[in-house]
C-alpha cells in the first residue's frame, strides 16, 4: 500500500508541473485561471465550451447578485404554478 | 458455512435461474416452490447443526455417519441453492394470479365455485383448464368501487402530507361483460384478458350450455404491461405516480423513470393501483416546466401525468436488439414520449403536497450522492473543455448520456470552438467518440466497472495512507465512499458487482488479512448472487454477462496465458513477437484475408518454418538476445499482457460475438495503452472534482489538474479515435449456444488441463490394461464426433439446402430483401437508408448485417442494387466494407452512385485486378443489368429450378430501376422496386402475364408511387391512377399475399412525410380492394416478413402484429470490465 500512495503523490507531483505549464502556455486555461482570479467564472472560456453540456448543472450565485436573484426566484415560483396548471 | 460450500451455493442458484429460464413452469408453481424452498432451508439448518453436534468430542463417535451427514448436507445446500434460484426468477417473470373461482360443468352442485375476493379494482383473466369441445358463451357479472382523485383548485390530484394520493369513492356500480366466447378447439391453459374493471366478481352466467367445460376467473396483478398498448392508435392514459431514479438529461431530451402509484386506463374510467414495474417517460425541451425535471433535483418529486403508454417493441428483425426485452429485464413495463408546445396545457404536472412549499424529495442518500455529482460535473465544466468534458463525465460519473452526441477530437466542429483543440488533425471525421471507441475496443471505460472501482479504491486506500490511517479504521470509509460511488453511477450492473467484490475484499484484507485471490473466488460468486437475487433476469443481460466474464477470464486465465508465454526464451520469443506483429498487420491492413482458411493454413506454415529457423539459429549459437523471455519482463507487464490474452479469449472473442455479432479486433492492441492511461486520467478526475468543492482553493487546485488531464484525456481521446481508423470493427457470424458450450468447454481444458491429466487421466491411463485404453480412446473419439457431428447439424438447419428462404427486412421507409436461395447462395437487394442527422441510424450495420451474422451467412454471392434513391443504396458501402461480397449487380440509374464516393473508392479498392483482393478471394465484380435477363439459375435434386428474372428496365429506359421476379417451383415473388406509374403502365404494357404471375408481391414504391410529382395536395386523380395502374399491375400477379415495406418516412422524405403515409394509406386500401382474397403485410405493422418455400407450398411469417415506440438500442457502452 506503501507503494500505492507513493504512486499517487508521484502522479500529483507531476500533474501540478504539468498543470502549471498548461496554465502558462494555453491562452484558454490562463483565461479560465484569471476569470476564476477575479470572480467572474462564467466569463471562463472553458465554462462557455460547456454551455450546452448539462445546462441544468449552472454556476452558484455570487452574493452580490442575490438580491437581484430574488426576483428570478419569484418569477420562477410562478413558472412552476403557471407549467403546473 | 464453508467458503467452498458458499460459493458452490451461489453457482447453484444461478444454474436455478438459467433452468427457470429454459423450463419455466406456470404462476401456479410459484407458491409450492416457495414453501419447498423454505422446506429444504430448513433442512439445511437442520443438518449443519447435527454436523456441528458430531463433531463436538462428546458425541462424535461415529466419523462413517459424519461423513454421510456432510454429503446430505451438501446436496441439500446445493438443491436449495437450486430451488431459489428457480423460484426467485419464476416470481419474477411471473405474476401470481389470484384464482377467483371455477366453473366446471358437468358439476356435482353449482357449476361456479367462488374462492376469493378479489383485492382491489383490475381486469379479469378467464383460463382454460381442459380442452374446449364446443363453444362457451358467458358474462361475468359483478361491481366496481371506482377511484377517482380530488382534484385542488387548478384541477391537479391532491396529495396528503405524508404522500398519499386522495381519492373519491363511487361504490357499489354494477359491472358486467359484454358476453364472452370461448371458441371450440381452444386448448387447455388458453388465457383470455377481459379488460373492463371489477371490484368484485359475484357470479360468471352462462349463457348457452355446453356438455363439458372447466375454466378459472383469475385477478391479474397490476403491472404497468398490463396497460400498455401497441399499435398507432392507443387511447391516453392519465397516471398518478412518482420519479424513482435520476432523470437522464440529454441535450435534446430528459428520460424520466416514473414508478406509478395509480394508472387511469380509459378516459373518465376508474384509476388502477399498480403494483410491479415502472415507466420510461421521455419529455421534450419545449414541454412546460421541461427545466424542473431535467435535472437531478426532480428525482423523488410526485408527478400526474397524461399521454400514451405504449409497450416496448420487441425486436422487428430476428438478430436485432429487443428492446421490449431488454426494458422488461430493469423492470420497466411501458414507455410513453410527452410533447406539447410552450402555450398548450403541460402533460406532466409536478404535484406539491398539501401543506408544503416543495416537491417531496427521494431517498436521503441518493438526494446527497446525486447533489455531489452535480457538484462535481461543475467543477468539471469548469476546468475541462469539450468535448474532453463529456468524455471526463461519462469515465468519472457515469454520464454517457452527456456525451451521446459528443464528435470525434478529429472533427471540424471544434475548430471554431471556445476553446481551441490540443491538437489539429488531418483527415477529420464526424464519428461519435462513443462509436470510436466502441469500434477501438475501448468503450468498457465509459461502462462504470471494476476497473473503475479498483482505480477507485486503490486511491482512497493510498489517500489513507499518507495521512497515516490504519486500515482497520479506514475500510469502512472506503466502503462508503464506494455505495456513494455507485449510486452516483446509476448502479449499473456492473458497477455493483465490482462495489460488492471490492468492499469484501477490503473487509477481508482489513479484518481478516485475507489476500486478493481468495477474495476475489469468493467474491464473484457472492456479488452474482446479491445482483441476481434482486433481479435474476440480468443473467442474461449483457452487462451483467460481460463484466462477470471479464473477472473471471482475469482470475482464471491470466495464469495459464503467462504459463504459455513464459516457455518463449531467446529466439522462440523473437519469432513469437515477429508472428504476433504479422497477425496485428493482416488484421490492420486486411481483415477480410484474416477470414479465410488460405490466411490460416499459410499463416501456420509460416509460424512452423519461422520457429524452426529460430532453433537452427539457436543451434548455430546465434541468440541476440540470449536466453532472455517473457518470463524475463516486469511482472507488471508480464502480467497485464498476459490478463489482455485472457480477456480476449475468455470474454471479447465469444461475447462479443454473441451479443454483437462483432469483434473489436483493435482492443487487443488499443487496451495495452489505454487501460494503464485511464488510471491516470481517471484519478486526476476524481481528485479534482472532489478538491475542487473545497471552497476558495479547491477550484485553483483542480483547475491545475485538470489542466494536466486535458492532456492525458486528449491522449484517450486520441488512442480511440487512431485505433478505430487503423482497424476494422468487423462484423462476425453469430454463435449458437452450442457452440458457446463447447468453445468454453476447450477454454475450461485450456484452464485446467494440468489437474485433469496429471491427476486424473495419466495415472488411470498408466495403469489401464490395454483393451481399457482402447474403449477409453475410441469413446473419446466417438463423443467428439458426436458434438461436432450435432454442431455441423444444427448448423445446416439453420440453413436448409433445397429450400428458398426470403426475409423482407423491418427498416422503416426504405428496402433490404435477404435471399437465401435453395443452393445455399446468399443475396442482398438494396441496402436500406442511413440517417446521418441527430438520430444516426444506419440500418446496414445495426439491422441488416446482425441479421445476415445471425443467419450464419459469411459471404454475399451477390449484392443487388435496384434502384439510385438513397433508401434503397445508402447502405451499400457499409455493406461492402464489412462483407466479402462476390458481385454487385444494378441497374443503368445506380450507375452514377457507382462514381461517386464511398462507393468508387471501394469498388477500385476491390476490383478484381487487385492483388490483394484476389489473394484473399474478396475481389467486387459489377455488372448493369437490363431487362431479360436470368441469374442464378440452378436445378435442385428433386428436380425444381430455381432463378430470379430481371423484368425491367428496358434497355432503352436509363431511369427505371430494376424490377425483379423470384421464382422457384410453382412459387413467385415480385419485386418491382420503385417503380413510377409511367413505369408500371410500361411494365403492363411490355410484360407478359406469365412473367408477372406471383404467389408474394412487393407494392411498388413502398406503396408511394408518384409521391415525387406531388408539390402542391394529392390530385384528385391520384386515387384513380393508382387503381388503374398500380392497382391493374397488382392484379395481373395474382398474388396471395401483398407486401407493402413501409415505416416512418419522414427521415427519408423529409417534410413530405405526410403526402407520404396519406399515399401509403390509399395504396394499401387499393390493394385490399383490388386483391380482397390476398393477406396484406406492412413492415412497420408486421415487422420483417419471412417466406420459405420448398418450391411447391410456401410459409409466410410475419415477426410480429405491431411494433411502435423509439428504440434505445444497448451499446456495448453497458459492458465493463
Amino acid at each position: 500500500m506503501e507503494k500505492g500512495s507513493k504512486a499517487l503523490l508521484q502522479i500529483l507531483c507531476i500533474a501540478f508541473l504539468l498543470g502549471t505549464l498548461v496554465i502558462g502556455f494555453n491562452s484558454s486555461y490562463r483565461e479560465a485561471f484569471l476569470a476564476l482570479w477575479h470572480g467572474t467564472p462564467a466569463d471562463s472560456p472553458l465554462w462557455k465550451s460547456n454551455q450546452e453540456y448539462y445546462p441544468d448543472v449552472t454556476l452558484p450565485v455570487a452574493p452580490a447578485d442575490q438580491n437581484a436573484d430574488v426576483t428570478a426566484a419569484s418569477a420562477l415560483d410562478q413558472e412552476i404554478s403557471h407549467d403546473t396548471k | 458455512m464453508t467458503q467452498n460450500k458458499l460459493i458452490a451455493f451461489c453457482y447453484l442458484f444461478i444454474i436455478g435461474i438459467a433452468a427457470a429460464m429454459a423450463f419455466p413452469l406456470g404462476s401456479a408453481a410459484i407458491a409450492p416452490l416457495w414453501l419447498v424452498t423454505a422446506f429444504l432451508a430448513l433442512l439445511c439448518i437442520g443438518s449443519v447443526v447435527l454436523i456441528r453436534r458430531q463433531r463436538s468430542p462428546v458425541e462424535n463417535d461415529s466419523p462413517i455417519r459424519l461423513d454421510s451427514i456432510q454429503v446430505t448436507a451438501w446436496a441439500l445446500i446445493l438443491l436449495t441453492a437450486f430451488v431459489l434460484g428457480y423460484t426467485r426468477y419464476l416470481a419474477m417473470i411471473q405474476s401470481p394470479d389470484r384464482l377467483l373461482g371455477h366453473l366446471r360443468i358437468p358439476a356435482e352442485g353449482d357449476t361456479w365455485t367462488a374462492r376469493a375476493e378479489m383485492s382491489g379494482t383490475s381486469f379479469l383473466r378467464i383460463k382454460t383448464l381442459a380442452p374446449v369441445q364446443e363453444d362457451i358463451r358467458l358474462r361475468l357479472k359483478g361491481e366496481l368501487e371506482a377511484l377517482q382523485p380530488v382534484l385542488d383548485g387548478n384541477g391537479l390530484p391532491v396529495l396528503d402530507a405524508d404522500g398519499r394520493w386522495n381519492f373519491s369513492l363511487t361504490a357499489g356500480i354494477a359491472q358486467e361483460t359484454d358476453e364472452i366466447l370461448i371458441p371450440a378447439g381452444t386448448r387447455a391453459g388458453e388465457e383470455i384478458l377481459i379488460q373492463q374493471p371489477f371490484t368484485r366478481l359475484n357470479t360468471v352466467e352462462m349463457l348457452n350450455q355446453p356438455a363439458s367445460a372447466h375454466l378459472a376467473v383469475l385477478q391479474p396483478v397490476n403491472t404497468v404491461s398490463l396497460f400498455a398498448r401497441s399499435g398507432r392508435n392507443v387511447v391516453p392514459a392519465n397516471i398518478l405516480g412518482r420519479i424513482t431514479a435520476d432523470p437522464w438529461v440529454y441535450s435534446f431530451k430528459t428520460v424520466l423513470a416514473i414508478t406509478p402509484d395509480y394508472i387511469q386506463y380509459q378516459p373518465n374510467g376508474p384509476y388502477f393501483a399498480v403494483a410491479r414495474q415502472t415507466i420510461r417517460v421521455t419529455i421534450d425541451p419545449k414541454m412546460p416546466g421541461y427545466s424542473h425535471l431535467a435535472r437531478s433535483a426532480a428525482y423523488g418529486y410526485d408527478v400526474a401525468l397524461g399521454g400514451e403508454l405504449i409497450m416496448p417493441p420487441s425486436a422487428a428483425n430476428a438478430g436485432a436488439f429487443d428492446q421490449a426485452k431488454y426494458l422488461r429485464n430493469y423492470n420497466i413495463g411501458g414507455q410513453m414520449t410527452l410533447r406539447s408546445s410552450p402555450d398548450e396545457k403541460a402533460p406532466l404536472s409536478i404535484i406539491i403536497p398539501q401543506g408544503a412549499v416543495e416537491p417531496r424529495e427521494g431517498n436521503g442518500l441518493v438526494e446527497f450522492s446525486l447533489y455531489l455529482r452535480d457538484e462535481i460535473v461543475r467543477v468539471i465544466k469548469q476546468t475541462m473543455p469539450q468535448p474532453n468534458s463529456a468524455f471526463l463525465g461519462a469515465l468519472t460519473l457515469g454520464l454517457r448520456y452527456g456525451m451521446q452526441n459528443t464528435v470525434s477530437i478529429a472533427s471540424d466542429s471544434y475548430a471554431d470552438a471556445t476553446v481551441a483543440p490540443l491538437l489539429s488533425l488531418k483527415q477529420p471525421t464526424d464519428e461519435l467518440i462513443a462509436d470510436e471507441f466502441r469500434a477501438s475496443g475501448i468503450n468498457h471505460v465509459l461502462a462504470v466497472s471494476g476497473l473503475h472501482v479498483t482505480i477507485i479504491t486503490i486511491m482512497f486506500m493510498g489517500i489513507f495512507t499518507l495521512m497515516k490511517i490504519s486500515r482497520k479504521v479506514y475500510v469502512p470509509f472506503v466502503i462508503f465512499a464506494l455505495v456513494i460511488f455507485a449510486i452516483i453511477t446509476g448502479a449499473r450492473p456492473s458497477t455493483l458487482r465490482a462495489c460488492i467484490m471490492n468492499s469484501l475484499f477490503l473487509l477481508t484484507w482489513g479484518y481478516m488479512d485475507q489476500g486478493l485471490r481468495s477474495s476475489a473466488l469468493l467474491g464473484v460468486p457472492v456479488a452474482a448472487f446479491i445482483i441476481l437475487l434482486q433481479n435474476p433476469a440480468m443473467t442474461v443481460d449483457p452487462s451483467f454477462t460481460l463484466s462477470f466474464g471479464a473477472i473471471l477470464s482475469l482470475a482464471l486465465l491470466t495464469q495459464p496465458f503467462f504459463d504459455l508465454f513464459k516457455k518463449f526464451r531467446g529466439n522462440d520469443f523473437i519469432v513469437l513477437i515477429i508472428m504476433l506483429g504479422a497477425l496485428t498487420y493482416g488484421f490492420a491492413a486486411h481483415w477480410l484475408l484474416t477470414t479465410t482458411f488460405r490466411f490460416w493454413a499459410g499463416y501456420a506454415v509460416l509460424a512452423a518454418a519461422t520457429f524452426g529457423l529460430g532453433r537452427l539459429l539457436t543451434r548455430s549459437g546465434f541468440k541476440p538476445i540470449g536466453n532472455f523471455g517473457f518470463a524475463d519482463i516486469h511482472p507488471g507487464v508480464s502480467g497485464f499482457i498476459a490478463a489482455q490474452f485472457g480477456m480476449q479469449i475468455g470474454m471479447m472473442i465469444p461475447l462479443s460475438a454473441y451479443y454483437f455479432y462483432r469483434w473489436p479486433v483493435a482492443g487487443a492492441y488499443a487496451n495495452l495503452i489505454a487501460i494503464p492511461l485511464v488510471g491516470v486520467v481517471l484519478q486526476l478526475s476524481m481528485l479534482a472534482g472532489l478538491i475542487g468543492l473545497i471552497p476558495g482553493i479547491g477550484m485553483y487546485i483542480a483547475l491545475f489538474l485538470n489542466a494536466a488531464n486535458w492532456i492525458f484525456s486528449t491522449a484517450f481521446l486520441l488512442i480511440g479515435h487512431y485505433f478505430s481508423r487503423w482497424f476494422l470493427y468487423p462484423f462476425v457470424i453469430k454463435p449458437t449456444l452450442a457452440w458457446m458450450f463447447v468453445y468454453y468447454a476447450f477454454v475450461a481444458l485450456f484452464i485446467w488441463w494440468r489437474p485433469i491429466w496429471f491427476r486424473f487421466v495419466r495415472p488411470r491411463w498408466r495403469s489401464a490394461p490395454l483393451s481399457r485404453r482402447w474403449v477409453s480412446a475410441t469413446l473419446l473419439l466417438f463423443l467428439l464426433l458426436l458434438v461436432f457431428g450435432g454442431l455441423h447439424r444444427q448448423k445446416q438447419d439453420l440453413r436448409k439446402s433445397g429450400e428458398l428462404s426470403i426475409s423482407i427486412l423491418s427498416i422503416g421507409y426504405g428496402s433490404a430483401i435477404l435471399v437465401d436461395t435453395p443452393d445455399d447462395k446468399a443475396i442482398l437487394i438494396d441496402t436500406a437508408f442511413v440517417q446521418t442527422d441527430r438520430g444516426r441510424r444506419n440500418d446496414a450495420e445495426r439491422t441488416i448485417l446482425p441479421y445476415i451474422c445471425a443467419r450464419q451467412i459469411k459471404s454475399l454471392d451477390a449484392l443487388i442494387l435496384t434502384a439510385p434513391g438513397a433508401e434503397h443504396t445508402a447502405g451499400a458501402a457499409t455493406i461492402l466494407k464489412y462483407m466479402d461480397t462476390k458481385r454487385l449487380l444494378y441497374p443503368a440509374s445506380v450507375e452514377p452512385l457507382l462514381q461517386q464516393p464511398p462507393l468508387a473508392a471501394i469498388l477500385e479498392e476491390r476490383a478484381p485486378g487487385r492483388f490483394k483482393h484476389r489473394m484473399s478471394g474478396t475481389t467486387i465484380v459489377p455488372e448493369q443489368l437490363t431487362a431479360g435477363r436470368r441469374l442464378f439459375e440452378s436445378t435442385m435434386e428433386d428436380g425444381q429450378v430455381f432463378y430470379i428474372d430481371v423484368l425491367g428496365p428496358q434497355p432503352a429506359d436509363a431511369d427505371a430501376p430494376l424490377s425483379l421476379r423470384i421464382v422457384y417451383g410453382d412459387f413467385a415473388v415480385f419485386l418491382p422496386s420503385d417503380l413510377t406509374f409511367a413505369q408500371q403502365r410500361n411494365m403492363l404494357a411490355n410484360t407478359s402475364a406469365e412473367n408477372l404471375k406471383a404467389t408474394v408481391a412487393l407494392a411498388p414504391n413502398h406503396g408511394t408511387t408518384g409521391m415525387e410529382d406531388i408539390t402542391i395536395g394529392i390530385p384528385q386523380d391520384y386515387e384513380r391512377n393508382l387503381a388503374n395502374i398500380t392497382g391493374a399491375l397488382l392484379q395481373r400477379t395474382g398474388a396471395e399475399a401483398v407486401v407493402f415495406e413501409f415505416g416512418n418516412p419522414r427521415p427519408v422524405v423529409g417534410d413530405q412525410y405526410k403526402v407520404a403515409v396519406k399515399l401509403y394509406g390509399t395504396a394499401k386500401r387499393i390493394a385490399e380492394d383490388i386483391l380482397p382474397e390476398a393477406r396484406h403485410f406492412a413492415t412497420d405493422t408486421d415487422g420483417a416478413i419471412t417466406l420459405t418455400s420448398d418450391g411447391r407450398t410456401y410459409v409466410l411469417q410475419a415477426r410480429y402484429d405491431m411494433a411502435a415506440g423509439e428504440a434505445d438500442a444497448p451499446t456495448s457502452l453497458e459492458i465493463g470490465w
